[in-house]
């Protein structure tokens, strides 16, 4: 005897339903296996599957037809609208969980740029602070077609450097530059050239030129990029003398 | 134990007692279509038709009005919700309510403590006379599908009494085969025999039967 006769003496007892709970579980464990006994199973199922008639018809209760008729009917939708009630409310969860998350990076952000703003506003304190502190200030408005902006050059007695802002004057054109020059007794010295964004503020701060030498004032030019000879190259934008 | 010879209702034609009195050829052909295009009229059509031979089931699993007609419900319920949605049974829509039916009666019936209240009511006075058919009233006759009981009565009765015993209380009374060897005093091997050899002969006299629902 193998251990598949066990299963063969009992498929019409598990197709019938007669089985103990336990043997009946390890039986249709099987099933899902055997494809022999399923076959079996399905075709004395279909053989048998009248034999529950052999009971005779009980009459049902008064009102047991309309009853279970509204039942039938009634329980899904009842269902649906349970679905529905926990859907909508999973909806207006998700949406409250999606709107306080935006809200909150919304917030995130606004304290970042906050806190940016708050940088920027110190550093322009600061740099105020220095100019109304200077002892030299000098400021030139420089226009030209489409645009109005200047320079301004101060000297920091605390770090003993100069600093220069450049402010609303368009980018340089491709391969030419700004440059910042200084006026000395000894002539005039080559600065720095100077990068404009166009939209914001240009900040440079320079030592004095040669170390020691007596600035009377300075010059913003803009010409071909890389010119450090000393001379005087470019167009002339603002000439200021203390 | 063995059921009586089922009566004729007088009155009836040969031909009218063997199939009984069922639907319209057209309303049967229909109503499976109608049920599909859920046609609650259909629906009321088939519980009025069906739900007494699922309560017989039911009850005698259960022995529990109330609950044999909340497992009819449950049939009728997984049928109007899956028909026309899943392959059913190929015997018909009659046979697959029966099975349904009878499963869930069991599931109830070895899943609930009182459970052991029936089987020792069992044990000490057997089945109940009226849950399997002992004999019928003349109006019965009246009910759809009675040719179908009729067929599967027969089948029975010419089981020999021990093989129909172990029938009724196995398949219609829900027994396990322990149970059924402590009821009858038998060997548990007995009973699986007695049990093999009903079902046996009953396989090949009820396959011929057809739905009387399409």
């Amino acid at each position: 005897m193998t251990a598949h006769d066990w299963y063969l003496e009992n498929r019409v007892a598990f197709a019938t339903r007669t089985l103990e709970p336990r043997d009946e579980s390890i039986f249709a464990n099987h099933l899902s296996r055997c494809e022999e006994c399923r076959a079996a199973v399905a075709q004395m199922e279909g053989e048998l599957a009248w034999l529950p008639m052999g009971v005779k018809p009980v009459a049902p209760r008064p009102g047991v037809t309309r009853k279970l008729l509204e039942r039938v009917l009634y329980r899904p939708r009842a269902r649906w609208w349970r679905w529905a009630a926990a859907i909508a409310s999973a909806a207006v969860l998700a949406l409250s969980l999606g709107g306080w998350t935006k809200a909150r990076r919304e917030i995130v952000e606004l304290k970042t740029a906050l806190a940016s703003h708050r940088g920027r506003l110190v550093a322009l304190t600061d740099s105020l602070s220095a100019i109304l502190g200077a002892e030299r200030v000098l400021q030139k408005t420089i226009a030209g077609p489409g645009y109005e902006g200047g320079v301004l050059i101060f000297y920091d007695k605390d770090t003993e450097r100069w600093n220069v802002v450049l402010h609303d004057l368009p980018p340089a054109r491709s391969g030419q530059t700004y440059r910042l020059w200084f006026v000395t007794r000894s002539g005039v010295l080559p600065g720095a050239e100077v990068r404009v964004s166009g939209s914001r503020p240009t900040f440079v701060t320079l030592p004095t030129p040669g170390g020691s030498a007596q600035v009377m004032g300075a010059m913003l030019t803009v010409g071909p990029a890389g010119g450090t000879s000393g001379n005087r190259r470019g167009v002339e934008l603002a000439h200021l003398i203390f | 134990m063995s059921p009586p010879p089922e009566r004729t209702p007088a009155g009836e034609s040969p031909a009218q007692a063997k199939r009984g009195p069922t639907l319209e050829v057209g309303q049967v052909l229909s109503l499976h279509e109608r049920l599909v295009a859920r046609d609650e009229h259909a629906l009321a059509e088939l519980i009025e038709v069906a739900a007494p031979w699922l309560l017989a089931v039911s009850q005698a699993m259960l022995s529990d009005a109330d609950e044999a007609e909340d497992v009819v419900q449950e049939a009728f319920t997984i049928v109007w919700n899956r028909i026309g949605q899943v392959s059913e049974d190929p015997r018909g829509l009659i046979a697959w309510l029966l099975r349904i039916a009878r499963n869930r009666a069991i599931d109830r019936l070895r899943g609930r403590k009182r459970r052991m209240g029936k089987v020792a009511h069992l044990l000490a006075h057997g089945p109940d006379a009226d849950q399997v058919a002992q004999a019928e009233e003349p109006n019965e006759a009246a009910t759809p599908g009675w040719h179908v009981h009729r067929s599967v009565h027969a089948a029975l009765q010419a089981l020999p009494p021990e093989q129909l015993i172990a029938v009724q209380l196995a398949y219609f009374q829900g027994l396990t085969h322990s149970e059924l060897a402590e009821r009858l005093g038998i060997p548990i091997g007995t009973v699986k025999t007695r049990l093999r050899l009903a079902f046996d002969k009953l396989r090949p006299a009820l396959a011929p039967i057809k739905d009387w629902i399409v």
